[in-house]
């Protein structure tokens, strides 16, 4: 039977990233939007972050990192989006770009990028490049097979030479790592596909201008053009033609995560709108006296906990192997993130133009909840997986 | 420099539920915490350790959750952690907690300092520290917003009333300290983590610890909170007078005569 509890330990790292979230992020939270380009605020939050140990909190101590199960990183995700879904989004990406290294790399190639990645020392973060000018969503949809990559590794000696163009990746020109969803011919649909990692100073790699963005400023999204990267043939997670295999998994586990920053977001508007309608009189009385705003209240917690639910179900799925756990990992990504644009519009809403004003907080996680409709699989495309899984 | 840190672990205060029949608290119902002044003590002996080395052992009395209070003080850095813990310590007061804290000690043996906080958010006396001290004939310094250590001198900062003084002695000794001392840290990540899998809680029950059973929980304990209640704030009507200063200052003299209060 499934504890609704967490274990103690599980509440401790809540805390933990809770407290994280309240004292070094939350008083930082209405300078981001105008940080967008200059991006000075976030690295400091993120030297904080990675002293603390958030960037290896999924890799194994023997790298160096925490090595802390699916449900506690979870818990953590969900602590920090509450507060600043940006945040969340930024280090769950790190978290992202790490499943292809952590599911498919050998035991030199963990001990080589796993170790940094992990670091309290310094912030390494990774990026997970998929996302190309002609192929958005079709890269994250298993049917398409990867046809529409258009991001090309050569051999070349012991080398391969990378050309292409990814587009929007999180962490962009700020991360250490880059791990690249490429093939070797596109025609050759699964067999050409394959990931590689490709680190920072590798010349011929660099980065378009900063993307302007309706939500997010925390996270910087920039092309990453490649022009005859040289890597070395170790640097293949896998073999050529493991890319597409590796990617599906590396999506299922993380498409909840989405799911959690969703959660997070929700619960972090619900709460602040609900504290202003018990204090906020109109006509003669607190909002929240008012049955149908108490109603939207009633209704907002409630899917608030189902999405919840779902997530740490699919959480749960994905650590017992479970044949349907793919599926619940999609069912965990399109309701919550659903749920959370509508949460973050109705508390917009119950807070009047109070909710529309920068000066309050929620409207920042109505602009942040809708781009997780979007990425990690648009709705309408995960939702077309989950159909057709039935 | 070896230091011990005497932790409690308090009901969450934001929702203690009391039984208003019993006078009794409802501890199922809420989630047991550290108390939030020793996570002061326990940040004050991590930065001592910084500066002079040594061991940091973390010891509370308490039911067997009070383990998570002490995991969580393992997670913040200490190195050891001990709990007291048998039903023959039940309905302790501060006099019998103290007197069970001084057997521990003794039986602890080495050690240059003892931090404790200030006071719980629950009993909120004050009390253990200062008795613990007593009971193992220590100096006591108590309510420290800074500790400064060379070699074999303590130097604190007390806090008063109305103001600060400065007091010195000699180690061994007992400091309790204030929450304004400092801000105690997160804790990292790997260490939480290696504070629920590597990390050990030695449990310690009466009979570990010898000396006098008529001194240990209830029958050790003169002092027996008889009912705790939660004082009940009648919420009055307002009422809103306004007009010109003058008038609105005549009316309320009114008012206040009506009732008796002038
Ligand atoms: C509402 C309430 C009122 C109470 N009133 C009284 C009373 O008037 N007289 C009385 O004798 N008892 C009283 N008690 C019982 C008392 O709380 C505990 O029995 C006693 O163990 C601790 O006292 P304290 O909480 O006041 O701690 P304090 O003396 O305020 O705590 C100071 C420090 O001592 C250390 N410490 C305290 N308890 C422990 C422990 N169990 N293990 C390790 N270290 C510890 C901590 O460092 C703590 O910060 C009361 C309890 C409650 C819940
Ligand atoms: C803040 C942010 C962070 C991002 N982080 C990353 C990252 O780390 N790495 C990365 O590679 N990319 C990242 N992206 C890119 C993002 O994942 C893509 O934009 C997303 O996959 C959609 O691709 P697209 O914009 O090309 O839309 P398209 O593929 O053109 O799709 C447009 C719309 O068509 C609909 N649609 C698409 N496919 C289907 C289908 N099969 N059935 C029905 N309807 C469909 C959906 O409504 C979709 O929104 C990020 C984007 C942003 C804004």
């Amino acid at each position: 039977m499934y504890n609704f509890q967490l274990s103690e330990e599980r509440r401790q790292f809540q805390e933990m990233a809770r407290k994280f979230a309240e004292k070094e992020v939350k008083p930082l939270n209405d300078k981001f939007d105008d940080d967008w380009e200059t991006h000075r605020i976030m690295p400091q939050v993120l030297k904080k972050a990675a002293e603390l140990g958030f960037m290896g909190l999924t890799i194994d101590p023997k790298y160096g990192g925490t090595g802390a199960d699916g449900m506690t990183i979870m818990a953590v995700l969900e602590e920090l989006a509450a507060v600043n879904g940006g945040v969340a989004c930024v280090i769950g990406d790190t978290w992202f770009a790490q499943t292809p290294i952590i599911i498919a790399a050998n035991e030199e190639q963990r001990e080589r990028f796993l170790r940094p990645l992990a670091s309290r020392d310094e912030v390494n973060l990774g990026c997970i490049c998929m996302t190309e000018p002609a192929s958005g969503a079709d890269i994250e949809d298993s049917r398409m097979r990867l046809r529409t990559v258009k991001t090309i590794i050569k051999e070349d000696g012991d080398d391969y030479i990378i050309n292409g163009v990814k587009i929007w990746p999180s962490n962009a020109g700020i991360a250490s790592h880059y791990v690249v969803i490429a093939t070797t011919d596109p025609k050759l649909e699964d067999k050409g596909s394959c990931i590689i990692v490709v680190e920072k100073d590798r010349p011929g790699l660099s980065f378009g201008k900063i993307e302007r963005k309706m939500g997010m400023p925390e996270d910087q999204n920039r092309e990453v053009i490649f022009e005859d990267v040289r890597v070395p043939k170790n640097n293949l997670l896998g073999k050529i033609g493991d890319g597409h295999k590796i990617l599906q998994t590396t999506v299922a586990y993380n498409r909840l995560g989405a799911g959690m920053i969703s959660v997070g977001m929700a619960r972090g508007a619900f709460e602040y709108a609900l504290k202003y309608c018990k204090d906020r009189v109109v006509g003669g009385k607190p909002l929240i006296k008012h049955s149908l705003i108490s109603a939207m209240f009633a209704d907002m917690a409630t899917k608030i906990d189902a999405a919840r639910l779902l997530v740490y179900r699919a959480s749960w799925s994905l650590r017992v192997r479970d044949p349907n756990r793919a599926r619940y990992s999609d069912m965990a990504k399109v309701f919550p993130t659903n749920m959370a644009m509508e949460v973050t519009s109705n508390c917009v809403q119950v807070m009047g133009s109070y909710g529309y004003s920068k000066e309050y907080p929620v409207e920042k996680y109505m602009r942040d909840a809708k781009i997780v409709q979007i990425y990690l699989g648009p709705n309408e495309l995960v939702q077309q997986l989950i159909g057709e899984s039935l | 420099m070896d230091i011990v840190v005497c932790i409690k672990q308090v009901p969450e205060t934001n929702d203690i539920g009391w039984d208003p029949k019993t006078g009794t608290l409802i501890r199922e119902s809420t989630g047991g915490i550290l108390n939030p002044n020793d996570k002061n003590a326990i940040e004050a002996a991590l930065q001592l350790r910084e500066k002079h080395g040594g061991l940091i052992t973390a010891i509370s009395m308490g039911p067997p959750q009070a383990e998570d209070a002490l995991r969580e003080a393992l997670g913040m850095g200490a190195d050891k952690a001990i709990l007291l813990s048998d039903r023959q310590f039940a309905g302790a007061d501060t006099l019998s907690t103290s007197y069970a804290l001084s057997l521990a000690l003794k039986k602890i043996v080495r050690f240059d300092l003892i931090l404790c906080g200030k006071e719980s958010s629950d009993g909120m006396t004050a009390q253990v520290g200062p008795q613990l001290a007593e009971l193992l004939n220590l100096p006591q310094l108590t309510n420290a917003t800074e500790i400064i250590i060379n070699s074999n001198s303590v130097r604190i900062k007390q806090k008063l009333e109305d103001g600060f003084r400065i007091l010195k002695t000699h180690l061994p000794v007992l400091i309790t300290v204030e929450r304004e001392m400092n801000q105690p840290r997160i804790p990292p990540m790997d260490s939480i983590m290696e504070a629920y899998r590597e990390k050990d809680v030695l449990v310690w029950s009466v009979g570990n610890l010898g000396g006098d059973k008529e001194r240990i929980g209830l029958k050790g304990s003169p002092t027996q909170s008889r009912k705790v209640y939660t004082k009940i704030v009648k919420k009055g009507e307002i009422t809103l007078l306004e007009g010109e200063p003058d008038k609105v200052a005549r009316e309320l003299i009114q008012i206040l005569k009506q009732r008796d209060l002038l």
